[in-house]
């Protein structure tokens, strides 16, 4: 029995702005370089794994910013690789559309585009049968596989799309799949897109989202890598391999307590103590409620923390409160009681945790003017 | 709060001085350029250092600069409604300050210090700052009312002072600070180097940028399209004649169609077509007319009616003979029907002569229908309708070749080989210098997102503290809402007492303006009032206001300088007895050159500590007598 073996990846989103590290001194631009050289590392994946063909499930590219140059390499680097089929099913950020690369960029012979309606390519040598559907537009959210069927269902039929599966994005739901089309359409192994974290097995064992390759910003923490998948007509493997050597990661901090900002500078360091790594992108949520002189002299702590992490790609956020009984304090009449007071019914009332949040500091501003010290931004 | 003792070692005209001072009334009496004021200023600033003054002013450093020179300043002992008793001593050449306590430690550091003022020890003992003070309980001669300007902040201090217990935590002051900062942290339309300014213009800038970089990116992908095109065309150029392939059959327009910028391909055709055009001409014999349907038409015709004639032309030959033998046979057996001979012959011979014109209509069809074959090549007419089809054929196959040409040469003439590759060029050229101008469109959208952040953050901090000045306008305004009732009650009471009958009268928190309700329901502010009844109501709002002050509080004294001097006879009286009533709690000091006053005063209050000022004339300045009548 011959098994076809593939290398499943999707949303790489080329040329992405990486706004979560524009604050760190050309890291964003150092970024985009290893993004770059991360799809070679893929192609590399997909030799070693000695795979048939390579699926990328939508937002290759966004259409927005990607460059000339980071197409001629993409395609430079799907020509290396002429025994492999290469197959592309535009997303919503890098659609189907006339001034789109797709279009008007001559791509490698090995690398098939799919357009705007369902179709199959046939892999004769392999019985394989591979369907795929892009998207028309930035918007598309109905599905394009109501009542699919494949041709025939003696061949391995795959498809590769961009999507979202019973909405489990939660969002607007791009292109909407259902997995009951999907589980009475014949397909063997169903390549989606959209997901930027890997799934794991879905649609009883038929599909998956990989997850974006490469990180893309600290709403994607964990491991980022591809599927490395076979399948033949008894059955399917799927196994999920990391190829982004750096992780996002968010850590936070509570520094409650703190009575001086030395003090909350050693805790902070004290916490982050052996958990860095080079390769890793930091942010740091400093939290907790702390005496209000610690605020007022938080640049001192800041100054600390980062002298002492140079060299680290992190980012700090102080979100500290300071540490009143604000209770206490609106007992009596005078004038900060009863200021307190007002303030506190308000974050009370207020069901938005953003909006109580930003009342919070408010409170806190108030009370540093009402005891005649300089506001202290949080 | 008391004093108790002022030693004044050199103040303006003063030279060692000694006043005691005691509970309840003091009474300082004296004559014009006495000291009184002196003693007044030697009092403010022990307690609250010496005023800078206005520029215009000399300050009071230069203004109370010893006349007879020697030490520059002078001692101050007090005591707290707690009976802890502190002297202030002050040299005022040096700047120097020292606070003791009742056992004369030095407690100066236990003080907050100001950098302009030292230690703020009256500010900790008493509660109040210096305007405050000077605007309450110290009336100076000619200066009642309170002062229209700071008026409003004025009576919020007053609030902020009742219920918050701290000058420090002024509405007024947690104002300024939060607008300060609203200020100088966020900015505001009308600013233009205020942070919010600053990252606004930036995104502006860069949005510009970003835009006219994304045009220049659209034009890549249209100019990506062209290239595209172009080098499918190039391609098959380049393929030539491999794409050339004889046209033959019905499809030969398709086949050009399909040939589509295949320039070699197509110059191949048109060399062949150019051939067969040729060919087919040469075969076609000259004067194709001749095959035209309208010739057929007329010569199918022409044969019918020869054909016709021919016919006719037999019988008529028959009939005639047929008559003309019949009228001979007739006569020939019957001379009596010579006349039908003769009418058979006429007959015979009409109709001879009509057969004979019928004949020459023969003959020239005959001859018209041989011009026809002989222009046709041909001996028949079926021969003439064979070969018309055939001319039809080629006729048909020639137009065919015709419209190819002209289709190829259409083709062809939209672009040369040299010209396709110009464009190919150009397009090249054009996209490699656009892509290096948007490739750094990805780095100003990063760094558009980073100001964005920022302008959030600033935005959310505006937000925040204007969110907090809200709630404390709101809480302040019912601060003073609150306090206005309280101070209207006192203030009324205090006009009462002091004039007799001005006892409706309200001081609007907003704006301190004091308003009258007179009997006839009139309402009025001071200055329809004569000038001393507007003296005396603004004494009244003074002392009702330095009452509240004192209100559970440490109680500072009165110091009332020239107050009286508008009074008749019968106010002064009733003035005499609300300040008895006063000097029960407060300790106060009162400054008259009028002797009335003292006597008026000193009668109504027997225990009054009365101190005696002579004239600051001489050098020598002897130390003034005290005459408590204790």
């Amino acid at each position: 029995m011959k098994w076809f073996r593939f290398l499943h990846t999707a949303d790489l989103h080329i040329d992405i702005p990486f706004s979560s590290l524009a604050c760190l001194d050309g890291t964003a631009a150092e970024r985009r370089v290893e993004h770059r050289l991360l799809i070679k590392k893929m192609i590399q994946k997909a030799e070693d794994e000695e795979v048939d063909a390579i699926f990328i499930s939508g937002d290759l590219f966004e259409h927005e910013y990607v460059s000339r140059a980071s197409i001629l390499f993409l395609n430079e680097c799907f020509s290396s690789v002429p025994h492999i089929s290469i197959f592309i099913s535009p997303g919503n950020h890098d659609p189907y559309v006339k001034n789109s690369y797709y279009c008007s960029y001559e791509w490698a012979e090995n690398v098939y585009i799919f357009d705007t309606q369902v179709r199959g390519i046939y892999l004769d040598h392999l019985n394989v049968c591979v369907y795929g559907v892009g998207f028309n537009d930035f918007l598309m959210f109905d599905s394009k596989l109501k009542g699919f069927r494949v041709e025939d269902e003696s061949k391995i039929n795959i498809l590769v799309t961009h999507g979202d599966l019973n909405n489990m994005s939660g969002g607007q739901g791009y292109h909407r799949i259902s997995s009951v089309d999907l589980e009475s359409s014949g397909l063997d192994y169903i390549a989606l897109g959209h997901i930027h974290k890997y799934t794991g097995s879905l649609v009883k064992g038929k599909a998956c989202y990989p997850g974006s390759p490469v990180a893309l910003g600290f709403d994607e923490p964990g491991p980022h890598g591809v599927v490395i998948g076979e399948v033949s007509k008894k059955g399917i493997h799927l196994e999920f391999k990391p190829i982004d050597k750096r992780q996002y990661v968010t850590l936070n901090i509570d520094v409650t307590g703190c009575q001086s900002s030395q003090s909350m500078a050693s805790h902070i360091l004290e916490a982050l103590n052996a958990r860095l790594d080079y390769n890793n992108y930091y942010r740091i949520v400093v939290k907790g409620m702390v005496e209000s002189q610690v605020i007022e002299d938080i640049e001192v702590s800041k100054k600390i923390v980062e002298e002492a992490v140079k060299g680290f790609a992190v980012m700090i956020r102080y979100e500290v409160l300071p540490q009143y009984d604000y209770e206490d304090m609106a007992l009596g009449n005078d004038l900060k009681a009863l200021f307190v007071k007002k303030m506190l019914a308000s974050i009370n009332s207020e069901n938005d945790q953003a909006e109580k949040k930003r009342l919070r500091k408010a409170l806190y501003f108030g009370i540093c003017a009402l005891e005649g010290r300089r506001v202290t931004s949080l | 709060m008391k004093f108790q003792r002022l030693m004044i070692s050199g103040y303006g005209g003063l030279k060692d001085v000694k006043l005691e001072l005691k509970d309840g009334l003091n009474i300082i009496y004296g004559p014009n350029e006495s000291g009184k004021s002196t003693i007044q200023a030697f009092i403010k600033a022990m307690l609250f250092s010496q005023r800078r003054g206005k520029s215009s002013l000399p300050s009071d450093k230069e203004r109370f600069r010893p006349w007879y020179g020697g030490t520059y300043g002078g001692a101050l002992d007090y005591e707290l409604d707690d009976s802890r008793g502190f002297r202030v001593w002050r040299d005022f050449n040096t700047g120097e300050v020292k606070v003791f306590d009742s056992a004369l430690n030095d407690v100066t550091d236990a003080f907050s210090h100001s950098r302009g003022m030292g230690p703020l020890f009256a500010e900790e003992h008493l509660g109040v700052d210096f305007d405050l003070f000077t605007r309450t309980c110290f009336v100076q001669q000619l200066g009642v009312r309170p002062g229209v300007d700071g008026g409003k902040a004025l009576i919020e201090k007053l609030a902020n002072i009742l219920e918050t217990g701290s000058e420090r935590s002024s509405y007024a002051r947690a104002k300024e600070i939060l607008e300060k900062t609203l200020l100088d942290e966020v900015g505001t339309e009308r600013t233009t180097e205020k942070p919010l300014n600053k990252v606004q213009e930036s995104i502006k800038r860069l949005e510009s940028e970003k835009s006219n970089l994304e045009n220049r990116l659209r034009r890549v992908m249209e100019l990506e399209i062209s290239l595209k095109e172009c080098r499918e065309r190039e391609c098959k150029l380049g393929k030539g004649k491999e794409f050339a392939f004889p046209l033959t059959g019905e499809n030969q327009v398709e086949d050009i169609a399909a040939q589509a910028f295949n320039p070699q391909g197509l110059k191949y055709q048109l060399e062949q077509k150019m051939r067969e055009l040729e060919e087919i001409d040469s075969a076609i014999p000259a004067g194709t007319a001749i095959f035209d349907d309208e010739v057929a038409e007329s010569l199918t015709s022409i044969g019918k009616r020869i054909s016709t004639l021919v016919r006719f032309r037999s019988i008529l030959t028959s009939g005639c003979a047929a008559v003309v033998f019949a009228g001979a046979a007739m006569t020939v057996v019957s001379p009596k029907l010579w006349i039908a001979g003769l009418v058979s012959f006429l007959v015979g011979l009409l109709v001879f002569l009509y057969g004979r014109k019928k004949n020459a209509e023969l003959t020239r069809l005959q001859e018209e229908l041989s011009d026809i074959l002989d222009t046709a090549g041909v001996h028949s007419i079926s021969k003439y309708i064979e070969k018309k089809k055939e001319m039809s054929f080629i006729a048909e196959k020639r137009s065919l070749i015709t419209e190819s040409i002209s289709l190829i040469r259409s083709q062809l003439d939209m672009e040369s080989d040299r010209d396709l590759q110009v464009k190919i060029n150009g397009l090249e050229t054009e996209i490699r210098i656009l892509t290096e101008q948007t490739s750094k469109l990805v780095t100003v959208e990063e760094e558009l997102l980073l100001l964005q952040s920022r302008k959030n953050e600033i935005e959310e901090l505006g937000y925040c503290i204007r969110k907090a000045l809200e709630s404390l306008e709101e809480a302040g305004r019912e601060i003073k809402e609150g306090i206005e009732p309280h101070l209207s009650a006192r203030f009324c009471e205090a006009c009462k007492r002091l004039t007799g009958r001005y006892k409706h009268v309200r001081v609007n928190p907003e704006d301190s303006e004091i308003r009258i309700s007179l009997q006839d329901g009139k309402v009025v502010t001071p200055p329809f009032l004569s000038d001393g009844t507007t003296d005396q109501i603004y004494l009244a709002l003074r002392l009702t206001m330095a009452g509240l002050l004192s209100a559970n509080r440490e109680i500072i004294p009165l110091m009332l300088d020239e107050v009286l001097s508008q009074y008749d006879d019968e106010r002064l009286e009733m003035a005499a007895e609300y300040i008895k009533e006063m000097s029960a709690c407060h300790q106060v000091i009162l400054f008259t050159c009028r002797e009335h006053e003292l006597y008026v005063m000193s009668q109504e209050i027997p225990r009054a500590n009365i101190i005696r000022l002579s004239r600051l004339l001489a050098k020598e300045y002897k130390v003034p007598e005290s005459n408590n009548k204790d």
